[in-house]
């Protein structure tokens, strides 16, 4: 038998192993009731992280509107707030990172700036932000997804790709840091620019 | 997965079950590393296909199956996701581009509820482990990237697991 695959139970898990490391794994546990227990222990628990983060159970059919495109219509100024609020309500798992955009957003104050193109064909995009804290939600019309980055100290600090959810993309982002100047990045340059006032 | 068949078509009748009926959380999961649908859809499908052709590790001593196919297809969905942020590298590198660092690293999504259980962890345990479950990172990369040992980097991770599910028994959760 194959050593026992000890603290590489949690990593597989975790999805921490590369693929020949797990081969290894899977060829272990077939053999080893012990370690198979521990993995499956290690499973539930992933799996228990995503049911926390996701509500596809307990709503499976809840999805109506894109939320990217909800939240894209109300930065734009096209529905009331009452509407959207309610519309992102209704979103579903597949919006789940939105749920953090939404519960930062109900709990503070927050603005939105647009961003300037640097480049033409630089879609219509916006920045909603936290006034008080450092959070960022980033709102882009376009199906092709953009890097949102912050410029601190005149280093470029890369904060996620937008998702992209039919013709918008988005991105939300708990902790963007300090830096006031945001830029999105087609993966060949810069395409725009935002400056926040200070805050 | 090259991993050995199960003895009997017993297991496979009940992946097949499981799948029929948790295909929708499995898309879900799929869809949290890859933000697309049409791959979600695929890397489910792929992988679904691969445990019942190929063979698959499941034995009863590892108990849920649903949680193995979580599992399962956040494997495969990381393992989409690596290959692609090697092929932009790779492109990046040969046409000259500047370098960037990987977007996939950045831990910048989080979800409320999960947060309140990460609380739970040490700092450097819940660090190690955002990035591994939020960034997609291997152990090495995070080694890499924090410059701490391989051996450090993974008793964290196993470490911080464990505690999160202690926190789930505690609060009555089944894991
Ligand atoms: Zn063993």
């Amino acid at each position: 038998m194959t050593a026992h695959i000890g603290e590489s139970a949690e990593l597989y898990a975790l999805g921490a192993l590369s693929e020949d490391e797990r081969a290894q794994v899977d060829a272990h546990v077939v053999q080893c009731d012990a370690c198979a227990a521990r993995l499956g222990e290690a499973e539930r628990t992933v799996a228990a992280m995503e049911e926390t983060g996701s509500s596809a159970n307990r709503r499976p059919r809840a999805w109506r509107f894109p939320a990217a495109a909800v939240a894209a219509a109300f930065v734009l100024g096209l529905v009331p707030s009452g509407w959207f609020w309610s519309a992102q309500q209704r979103a579903n798992a597949y919006d789940a990172d939105r749920e953090g955009a939404l519960a930062a957003m109900v709990s503070s104050h927050f603005s939105h700036a647009q961003f300037q193109p640097l480049a033409a064909g630089a879609p219509k995009a916006k920045l909603i932000y936290a006034r008080s804290g450092r959070w960022v939600y980033a709102v882009a019309q376009t199906g092709k997804p953009l890097l949102l980055e912050v410029r601190e100290g005149g280093k470029a600090v890369p904060l996620g790709m937008l998702h992209v959810l039919g013709g918008s993309a988005e991105l939300f982002v708990r902790d963007a840091g300090t830096g006031r100047s945001f830029v999105l990045n087609d993966g060949r340059r810069d395409i725009e620019r935002v400056s926040l006032p200070a805050r | 997965m090259d991993a050995p068949a199960s003895p009997s078509g017993r297991w496979d009748s009940l992946i097949e079950r499981a799948y029929r009926e948790r295909r929708r959380a499995l898309y879900a999961v799929a869809f949290h590393v890859l933000h697309d649908r049409g791959e979600a859809e695929d890397c489910v499908h792929d992988t679904i296909a691969r445990l019942l052709q190929h063979g698959h590790s499941y034995t009863e001593a590892r108990g849920s199956i649903e949680a193995f196919l979580t599992v399962c297809v956040r494997n495969e969905a990381l393992t989409r996701i690596r290959k692609r942020a090697n092929r932009s590298r790779i492109e990046r590198e040969r046409l000259g581009g500047e370098q960037v660092e990987p977007p996939v690293d950045a831990p910048v999504v989080e979800r409320a509820a999960l947060q309140q259980a990460l609380q739970s962890l040490s700092a450097p345990q819940r660090e190690t482990l955002r990035l591994a479950y939020y960034g997609g990172l291997t152990h090495e990369q995070i080694a890499a990237r924090t410059n701490e040992p391989v051996g450090t980097v993974k008793s964290r991770l196993s470490a911080g697991l464990r505690a999160l599910r202690a926190y789930y028994l505690a609060r009555g959760e089944d894991v």
